[in-house]
Parts: structure tokens; C-alpha cells; sequence
């Protein structure tokens, strides 16, 4: 389910949309924008408190950084959150051979090689770049020799939904659905100016939610309680 | 819950005097005594072009039914049949020719706004010069049939006097008399012609008979009445001081009463003059002040099967229309028609007459282009064929009880798709935010043509099944505040009505300020 089609299901939970009027099409539609822009927070904060409750985990993806000859620092992907796995670290598939982060990071790079921005070679080590926006760079910094490998992460991406075509992070359309039950109960709270506070005492919302953890369970439940007397 | 509809028309008072119910803006919506709705004005047809600027109608019906209508354009009158014009003379290029019927011989007897074309008759035939019996050429700029006589206001046999009335021998078009003065003069029978003057000397610029009152105004002076019955007897009693017209056709009979401007952009009721005399009650601009205030002048004419009073003023742009059936509700009786097209209701001459090709009744008016254009036409492409109609209100101030916003519905009928912008202007707040609600068409069906015929599974106006239907739209524009004006508009060459828009989070009550 699509963000839009998930908006269109709040507002019609909602009554918003009713009678003859006519899904959605565009965030930018004027004719419910009030409506729009406080669904369209209702669900990205709905989303934000299952994440933060674990009902849904980041989503796991992978990218690459191709090494470019006397380039240092290179952005990781937009949606990215953390190096997924135990141990940070880049994968050179031609090579096949691992680069983990610098122990201490930059800070013990900088005590340990105090010209180790200038010095240019095979890259063994990255470190983490302190930015508004996520990068690395490399150890060394990659020569002609070295330029053009390709490194590949793994990653936890970011599972907001901003456009209207983003994917709400579920599965199945039923779980998505119970999804925007709840999201609609956060949404009817801001619509009346209800403390959000108090939104663990709606027993819709409540029963919502639980409905939710029990669709997002991976493995079936145990059938047979109690010893098996063979 | 709160609601919005739209019974009475443009009032632009202080928000104290204005009725939830009335625009404080607004321009090209539909008025009328059963008519709560938003509707547009029906667009305007153009009929036909002719060379030369219009500068007059005529249109003489015979007690037979035979009729004929007359189109001064240019220097030429041409009598036209809806299609074709046919010259039938030439006159003095910018004149302006008006009619006025003379039962006694089935005629026309043409007088001349611009006094540069002497006195006409058109007999359904010819146009000829009016015989007069004077000694010199007769101009009139204004022509009326009273007491079985022909009245001449302000006219020029030789010398111009603008300020005299001649009335014709009785029962006789083609004598007239500017020796003779009535009750001074000598006369055998009473029934000779003679002449008045404005009892002020002003030049006449107004001139109309109103239950069997002949109704003079002077220019900067005052409305007159005739009393008396014969050439002995005959004098002009007086309303009170600056009661008159202002302009040269701004005096129009509306069945039950004269309609006027008079200075100021006024415009009043002469029947409410007559009763109370300068006192608001005959004011009908009142709701309008701030647009008539700077005008000059209008050509009035009366739409007498549609109840509607038209003033157009070409120097504004713009069309006053005031709802004869208003005037009694309480409400704001006015409307404005403004358009899109190249025309601008810029008009040369108006008039209300029968369609050339038929026996329906229309406000008809031309342009310096030489078209000439019908009201309340039938047309499906907006004015002209060409321009859509922007048809548009803005509400009276509307209180909100708290600082919310609008989550509304709006109720119309299925006719045509369109959109209905609705702009909250809200108080505390500086943008008017923008709210576009689709206006649905019915939707298609099967119609009589090719497989498709009567019987069977199909059936004639299938696809109408839901034509006019009532549908409804929400709508939530974002921004809040302790109250607002709302702005409703619709661009569209097509038909639309909306019944109602109700504001279902918050009771909208009438503004306190």
C-alpha cells in the first residue's frame, strides 16, 4: 500500500471523503489540503511510534560507493540509518575483500597517521565523517591505480513515507490496513485537538495496535501447550 | 450546523447591515424571490453584426401583428430580420434614434437623442420626414405618446430650445405649433397643438409616461409632472429640488414605477419619490452606493418577462442589474454582470423588444463593432460563444465561536462539471488559502443513435437519469481563525447550482462586529 492510498483510506475512515467525493489523487489537492496535511502527519507519526514500540523493524537494503581517484569522502544513501550486521563495513565483490571502520574512528586516525589525509593508495579502512548528511571516507585515499572499485554495504534504511507513491513499510494489504485503523484514531485525536497523551487510553487505538503485533508476528503461534507424554 | 446560501445580492454597507444571506462582493450571479441559490447569469448571444456603430432599435407591431424591426447603424437605418439588413434610409451618421408608438396610424414616430436627425416615421414600409406643419425643420431628442397627443421634449425648429415640450394638435401627428403656449395661448377647442417650456428653463433630458402621467426631467433640476387635460389647461407640477435625472436615458417605466439616477449614482423609485419624497426608502442604490457613487448616467432599460432592470454603464464596464421581484424581500435586490468577452458591455444602444425571428422578448444592445448581442441567451459557450462566465461572491463576515477551521460540504445539482473555488479570507491571517471542489456532471449514458434506439435495452434520455441530481462535496482549506469572509467562484461557460455550502465542524453565526 502506497502512502496515498493509505491517506485515502484514513480519510474515508474518517468520513472526511464521503458521499460523492472522489479519492485523493495528489497531495496537492486543494479540495481537502487542510485534512491532507494533518493525515499525512498522522500517519508518519503513527509509523514513527511502531517503530520506536519495535512492532516494525528498519527495512534492510544494500548500495554501493565506487571509488574515484584522489576522492576522499563519498555520501551514503539517502534513506540510510546504520550499517546493517554486527560490524560495519564495505565489500569489494571484484576483490573480494572486507574494509571495516578505522578503530576509534577519526579521532584515533588523526593521533595515529596525522598525514593521513594526504596519503593516496589501496584503501583499507573508512571512517565516518561528522556532517549534516551521512558519508565515509576512505584510508587511503584511492590512487589512479585503485580508482573504480566498487564497495558494497548493507544497510537499515529509513522506513518514512514522504511522497505518494512511498510504500508503508507492510507486508500484506491487511496489515497495512489495521495500520491505518490506528493511524486514523491518531488522526480523529489531532483533528479535535485531543491530547495526544491520551491516546493509549482509546480502546480503539489500543485495540488497533494489538490487532497490528499480532499480524506482524513471523512465525505462527505454538499450537500445543503443556508436556507431550509420548 | 452552519450554512451559507445565497438569496439576496451585492450589498456593500457596513458588515452590521449586511444579511448572511447577501454578498459583500460579487459580480455575474443569478437572483430571484425563489432562488436561494449560487447561479450564473445566463451568457449573453451575439445575433447578428451589422456595418457602422448600432445606434438605436426601433421596432414597430401593428394591430395586425405584422412587425418590423428597425437597426440604426452607422448612417444607415436597415430594417433586419434576425439575419439580413435591408437599408430603408440614411441619417445623419452619429445620431440616435428612438421610437415611440402612435396607435392612431400604426406607427413610429423616431426622435433623435443627438438632435441631428429630424423627426422620422416609419409606417412599416418607408421612413420618411414627419410631417410637422412648422415652417422649419423639427429635431427631438425625446418622443412619447400622451392624451392622445404626441409630445416633443427638447427639441430645435430652427433655433434650439431644449428646454421646450411641443405637443401635437390631438389626434393629429403632423401639426405642430410653436407659436401657441399652452394655457396662455389662444385656442378654440383645447385640442390644438402647442408648446411648454420646463418650468425651470433646463434643458429636458429625461422624458416617459407613467400611469397616464407624463414625467419630465431637466437637466440639474427637477422631476416634473403634467397635469391638466387640454391646451388650456396644461401645466407641470414639481417634485422636490434635485430630484432629476442625470444623463439623457436614465428614466425608464418599469410597469408599477419609474426607475432613475439621478445625481450621485442614485437611483431612485419615483413612485416611493412621489409618496415620501427624498428619503431613503426611495434610494434602491442604497446597497450599492460605493459602485453607483462616481456614475454620470446609465441606459436603463426594463426586461419586463424576466423582472429585471438593467443599467448599463459603458464607461464602468459593467451591467447594474436590479431584481424587480427583490425589491420587496428585504434583501439586496442587486446583481453586476461583467464579461470576459472583447465586448465589455460597452454598449451604444439598448432596448427591450421582440426577437426579429420570433415573438420572444429579449434586452438587446450594440456596440461600436456594429454587433448586436442578445440577453439571457441561449448559448452553451459562455458570452458571445467564446468567453466563459467568472461568476463570483464574497460572503458577509462570518464568526467562528472558536479558533477552528472549516470542514464543510458543499450541496449543488448535477447539470455540468466544473470547479468551485472556495477561498476563505480570514480574519488574523494573511493568505487566503485556495480550495478547489469538483463540480460532477451527470454521468454518461446511452444515447438514441446508431445501435443504441428506443425499446429494447436502451431508452431515450437514459444518460439524464441523474441530471440534476443533488450530490454533495467536502472541502477543508487549511487556515484558521475568529471568522471570515468566504469567496466563492466559478470560470465556466457551463451551467451550475449550488444549493448550499455548510460548514459541518462549526456553527457559523452572523458577525457581531
Amino acid at each position: 500500500m502506497d502512502f496515498i492510498t493509505g491517506l485515502n483510506r484514513l480519510l474515508r475512515t474518517e468520513r472526511i471523503i464521503k458521499g460523492d467525493d472522489d479519492d485523493i489523487t495528489t497531495f496537492d489537492d486543494t479540495q481537502h489540503q487542510a485534512d491532507i496535511e494533518l493525515a499525512q502527519i498522522a500517519i508518519q507519526n503513527e509509523l514513527v511510534a511502531c517503530v520506536a514500540d519495535r512492532l516494525i523493524g528498519y527495512e534492510e537494503a544494500t548500495a554501493t560507493i565506487t571509488s574515484v581517484a584522489s576522492t576522499t569522502t563519498y555520501a551514503l544513501a539517502t534513506d540510510f540509518v546504520r550499517f546493517a550486521g554486527k560490524q560495519p563495513m564495505l565489500y569489494d565483490t571484484t576483490n573480494n575483500r572486507q574494509i571495516f571502520e578505522y578503530r576509534g574512528g577519526k579521532d584515533a586516525l588523526e593521533l595515529d597517521i596525522p598525514n593521513y589525509a594526504s596519503q593516496t593508495g589501496d584503501p583499507f579502512a573508512f571512517y565516518f565523517e561528522p556532517d549534516s548528511t551521512k558519508k565515509i571516507s576512505l584510508y587511503h585515499t584511492p590512487d589512479s591505480t585503485n580508482a573504480g572499485k566498487v564497495y558494497t554495504y548493507r544497510y537499515e534504511k529509513d522506513v518514512s513515507v514522504t511522497t505518494s507513491t512511498a510504500t508503508i513499510p507492510f507486508v500484506n494489504d491487511i496489515e497495512a490496513w489495521q495500520f491505518i485503523t490506528a493511524a486514523s484514531r491518531r488522526f480523529r485525536f489531532m483533528r479535535e485537538k485531543l491530547d495526544p497523551g491520551n491516546l493509549d487510553q482509546d480502546p480503539i487505538w489500543v485495540d488497533s495496535r494489538a490487532t497490528l503485533a499480532k499480524l506482524l508476528r513471523h512465525k505462527n503461534p505454538v499450537k500445543l501447550y503443556g508436556k507431550r507424554y509420548s | 450546523m452552519g450554512e451559507i446560501v445565497f438569496r439576496g445580492g451585492l450589498n456593500e454597507q457596513d458588515d452590521i447591515n449586511v444579511d448572511p444571506q447577501e454578498c459583500t462582493a460579487g459580480y455575474n450571479f443569478e437572483l430571484g424571490i425563489e432562488n436561494s441559490h449560487f447561479r450564473p447569469r445566463k451568457p449573453f448571444d451575439l445575433i447578428d453584426t451589422a456595418t457602422g456603430q448600432i445606434n438605436g432599435f426601433l421596432q414597430l407591431i401593428k394591430v395586425d401583428g405584422t412587425k418590423t424591426t428597425l437597426v440604426h447603424h452607422g448612417a444607415t437605418v436597415s430594417q433586419w430580420d434576425g439575419s439580413t439588413f435591408t437599408s430603408k434610409g440614411t441619417v445623419t451618421a452619429d445620431s440616435a434614434l428612438r421610437g415611440t408608438y402612435w396607435p392612431l396610424d400604426d406607427e413610429l414616430i423616431i426622435t433623435d437623442i443627438e438632435k441631428k436627425t429630424v423627426v422620422q416615421n416609419w409606417d412599416g414600409t418607408s421612413l420618411t420626414t414627419q410631417t410637422t406643419g412648422l415652417g422649419a425643420d423639427l429635431y427631438a431628442k425625446y418622443g412619447v405618446v400622451h392624451l392622445g397627443r404626441v409630445w416633443l421634449g427638447n427639441v430645435k425648429a430652427g433655433t434650439d430650445t431644449p428646454h421646450l415640450v411641443v405637443a401635437s394638435a390631438l389626434e393629429n401627428p403632423e401639426s405642430f405649433d410653436t407659436s401657441q403656449r399652452a394655457v396662455s395661448g389662444t385656442f378654440a377647442t383645447g385640442s390644438e397643438a402647442f408648446f411648454m417650456h420646463s418650468p425651470d428653463l433646463k434643458p429636458i433630458n429625461g422624458f416617459t409616461v407613467f400611469k397616464n402621467q407624463l414625467i419630465m426631467s431637466t437637466e440639474d433640476g427637477r422631476l416634473y409632472k403634467l397635469t391638466g387635460t387640454d391646451a388650456d389647461s396644461f401645466s407641470w407640477v414639481d417634485f422636490y429640488g434635485s430630484s432629476a435625472a442625470v444623463g439623457d436615458e436614465s428614466i425608464a417605466n418599469t410597469g408599477n414605477d419609474v426607475i432613475y439616477m439621478r445625481k450621485g449614482g442614485v437611483i431612485e423609485s419615483l413612485r416611493s419619490t412621489e409618496a415620501f419624497g427624498d428619503v431613503e426608502t426611495d434610494d434602491l442604490s442604497r446597497w450599492i452606493r460605493t459602485s453607483t457613487e462616481e456614475l454620470s448616467g446609465a441606459d436603463i432599460v426594463y426586461d419586463q418577462v424576466r423582472q429585471k432592470i438593467f443599467f448599463f454603464v459603458p464607461s464602468s464596464n459593467k451591467v447594474f442589474v436590479l431584481y424587480k421581484d427583490m425589491l420587496q424581500s428585504g434583501l439586496s435586490p442587486w446583481s453586476v454582470y461583467t464579461t470576459r468577452h472583447s465586448s465589455n458591455f460597452v454598449s451604444t444602444a439598448v432596448t427591450f423588444m421582440q426577437s426579429p425571428s420570433s415573438t420572444d422578448r429579449f434586452v438587446y444592445w450594440g456596440d461600436a463593432d456594429g454587433k448586436i448581442y442578445q440577453m439571457d441567451g441561449v448559448g452553451a459557450s459562455g458570452d458571445a460563444g467564446d468567453s466563459d462566465i467568472r461568476t463570483y461572491r464574497r460572503s458577509a463576515f462570518i464568526e467562528k465561536d472558536e479558533n477552528t477551521s472549516i470542514e464543510g460540504r458543499v450541496r449543488y445539482r448535477r447539470i455540468s462539471s466544473g470547479t468551485l473555488k472556495i477561498q476563505p479570507e480570514w480574519a488574523d491571517d494573511y493568505q487566503i488559502a485556495l480550495c478547489e471542489v469538483p463540480l460532477e456532471a451527470p454521468p454518461d449514458g446511452d444515447y438514441y443513435n446508431g445501435s443504441a434506439y428506443y425499446g429494447g435495452e436502451f431508452y431515450y434520455n437514459a444518460g439524464f437519469y441523474f441530471s440534476r441530481r443533488i450530490s454533495t462535496k467536502g472541502f477543508s482549506p487549511v487556515g484558521k481563525g475568529p471568522g471570515f469572509y468566504l469567496h466563492t467562484t466559478v470560470e465556466s461557460s457551463n451551467d451550475f447550482d449550488v444549493i448550499e455550502i455548510n460548514d459541518e465542524a462549526q456553527r457559523i453565526k452572523r458577525s457581531s462586529v
